[in-house]
């Protein structure tokens, strides 16, 4: 009993070390981790709102019941609210794709941008072409997605549509007047 | 004398079928469908078979000529694996994919796991496999057959993500003889059988793997689409089926030795390629289905060997 | 024992890749390209340094009965803290390696060491060990990223060596190239060095 005690309080020592270890490592990279974020998605949301001036995220509290949804911004031009964007993740054919999706105050979506996918070189990612991404662009959200997925490259093309169909969901039932 | 009088354990029943003379026999099989693709797809195709056949041959030599080893190309096995390349390529391919596809036939899948019989795969489809995935938009480009290839789709493509035949699809007498788009040797479904017959007759291969792997595809396409024949014909003649369940999957060393592992590995054969063409993101699966079930070879060789005479069941104390 | 002989050990006796096989994981799976294998083999000898030098320092406390616990509660707070670093400092190398940063726990090397060396000898010793494993482990990571990517996309390091003629054999980039480049690279390996070694 007595070795049992000393056993555990040795293993608690160490735990409780290594627990102070890394919340100061953490508490020196979480800023910087953060401001990382919003900078990688301001480059597209720049591309999506020409006019952005400025741009906050949301409480993720807003969104917590949309699985698929993982960030999202308001994007602000001289102080007024001109649109949202919202990254979201959804499997492709080789993982998972993270993506944005700009939708402005009018309810049209203004572009997306993927940030990351391990799609099949040569085939699934076609995704990341120009002329892919454009045919999301002037989607009413109000309307049914009609974009031609790429032949060779269903799963992938489906797993993007998903995504842009999560923003839209979470744009109208959240902020959506 | 020594040579007349054989000293060995039993069986005594001899023949003179050796290596060379199954070899011969499967090239004489393949020759109706290799005139075909030249017939239909000219002078490319005849460069391709040429090229596969010599590369194949020739790394064969300079392999075994490196590792200091009794040169073999004369037993035919590497002629057949370049000649079962090139029917495997589309008509389209620039002339060093033959040769890529040989060299890694012959050298990575077949001498490195130790030359002819030791291999777990089929060299040629092993290669077509790789190339596949290599160089996936050089050979998926099918052409229609003609002088002025045009590129178009296979007619797999007209049946893979539906349960119907879909309209614009070629006719059933085109896909028969080989009129299609397509490998070069794997359009002609008619040919490709007669040169199956000839090894069946000749005792080369048995019905058995060929004929259940085919009738496995037909009932699964069956199934998947409500009984509707045409579909499940157009699922037989189309692609590779034919030249992968006669040739490929029949390759002596890398499919089972038993009657029942025969069976075994035929019907799995082909439902994985029913789940891969029906299912899966590729048009395609017999390539993937023989590669799959060629590596549970041993396993089913294991499981399936007939139980010596004598031997005496173990007993459950 | 000396320092020589630990390093030897490290790069060709026991190289850890190439010799005892250990942490095929992140060997098959980040090794893609040249800087990919680079960035995990510098990660994991940062955690395999600070794990083998705190295991060391601490084997008169740990009791031998907890002994796997207590590696693995140092082992892990060196992979959280890899990651969040590398996160916040290489981002584009932590996206690329993603999942694998976390997997290094689980790679037998690092327990492997802690086990049978830092557990048992002083500490300079084992930062010695330490350094010598992950250098090993980290050249022979990037020599199978610079084959892999050199053949599969036609640069190494991301510089394009083969011109944009040449028709890069995607297979190679791709989890069956991992195998094929592994086998035959083992196969020079053991056929060069371990030929010289033994004259």
């Amino acid at each position: 009993m007595r070795e049992m005690i000393k056993l555990g309080l040795i293993l608690l020592l160490i735990t409780a070390v290594a627990g102070l270890v890394l919340g100061i490592v953490n508490s020196m990279t979480a800023d910087i981790i953060e401001e990382r974020l919003i900078a990688e998605s301001l480059e597209a949301m720049e591309s999506f709102f020409p006019d952005l001036d400025d741009a906050s995220i949301i409480d993720e509290a807003e969104f917590l019941d949309y699985d698929r949804v993982e960030e999202g911004f308001e994007v602000f031009s001289n102080g007024d609210v001109i649109g949202y964007t919202f990254k979201t993740n959804t499997n492709g054919y080789g993982g998972t794709i993270e993506m944005l999706t700009g939708i402005n105050v009018e309810g049209e979506v203004v572009g997306i941008a993927i940030l990351s996918q391990a799609e099949t070189p040569g085939l699934g990612d076609v995704i990341e072409s120009d002329d892919f991404k454009e045919r999301f662009v002037g989607i009413d959200v109000d309307g049914e997605i009609d974009v031609d997925t790429i032949s060779g490259a269903t799963v992938s093309s489906n797993a993007v549509i998903q995504g842009v169909e999560s923003a839209i969901e979470v744009y109208l039932e959240v902020f959506g007047n | 004398m020594s040579n007349r009088l054989i000293v060995s354990p039993s069986p005594h029943l001899r023949e003179n079928t050796t290596t060379k003379t199954i070899m011969f026999d499967v090239a004489i099989a393949l020759v109706p469908a290799s005139i075909a693709s030249i017939f239909f797809f000219k002078t490319p195709a005849a460069m391709i078979l040429l090229i596969s056949i010599i590369s194949a041959v020739l790394a064969e030599y300079v392999v075994q000529k490196i590792r200091k080893q009794p040169i073999t190309i004369s037993d035919g096995s590497a002629f057949v694996t370049g000649q079962l390349l090139a029917l495997n390529l589309p008509a389209s391919v620039p002339l060093w994919i033959p040769v890529i596809g040989s060299v890694f036939a012959i050298v990575v899948v077949k001498q490195m796991f130790g030359g002819i019989g030791q291999n777990f795969m089929n060299p040629a489809l092993a290669a077509r496999i790789m190339l596949t995935i290599s160089y996936t938009d050089r050979m998926t480009q099918w052409v229609e057959p003609g002088v002025d290839a045009v590129s178009t789709a296979t007619p797999l493509t007209f049946a893979s993500d539906f349960t119907s035949v879909q309209s614009g699809a070629p006719s059933f007498v085109d896909l028969a003889i080989g009129n299609i788009g397509g490998s070069m040797g794997e359009t002609s479904a008619i040919l490709l059988i007669i040169g199956g017959i000839y090894l069946i007759y000749r005792g080369v291969i048995s019905v058995k793997i060929p004929g259940l792997f085919i009738l496995t595809v037909a009932v699964a396409t069956l199934l998947y689409s409500g009984f509707d024949i045409e579909y499940m014909l157009y699922h037989l003649l189309s692609g590779s089926l034919m030249i992968g369940a006669i040739y490929m999957a029949t390759d002596y060393a890398s499919s089972p030795v038993t009657p029942r592992g025969k069976i075994y590995f035929a019907v799995g054969c082909g439902l994985l390629t029913s789940v891969i063409r029906l299912f899966g993101a590729y048009a395609e699966g017999v390539g993937f289905a023989i590669l799959l079930m060629n590596t549970t070879v041993p396993l089913i060789d294991r499981y399936t060997a007939p139980k010596v005479f004598g031997e005496v069941e173990k007993q459950n104390a | 024992m000396n320092f020589a002989t630990i390093l030897k050990n490290g790069f060709v006796k026991e190289n850890p890749v190439f010799i005892q096989f250990l942490g095929m994981c992140p060997v098959l799976a980040v090794t893609g390209t040249a800087t990919n294998g680079l960035g995990m083999g510098l990660a994991t000898t940062a955690v395999l340094l600070g794990s083998n030098t705190v295991i060391s320092l601490l084997k008169s406390l740990i009791p031998n009965k907890i002994r796997i616990p207590c590696f693995i509660v140092v082992i892990a707070t060196f992979v959280t803290m890899t990651g969040m670093i590398m996160n916040a400092y290489f981002p584009v190398l932590f996206d690329a390696l993603g999942i694998f940063i976390p997997l290094i726990v689980v790679n037998c090397l690092i327990l492997g060491r802690a086990e049978t060396f830092a557990s048992k000898n002083s500490t300079p010793f084992s930062i010695v060990d330490g350094l010598a494993m992950g250098a090993g482990f980290t050249v022979a990571l990037v020599v199978l990223g610079a084959v892999r990517e050199l053949f599969g996309s036609g640069s190494v390091f991301g510089l394009n060596l083969l011109g944009d003629a040449y028709p890069s054999a995607a297979i190679m980039i791709q989890p069956p190239g991992a195998f094929l480049a592994l086998g035959i690279l083992t196969a020079i390996f053991n056929v060069v060095i371990l030929k010289k070694m033994k004259s």
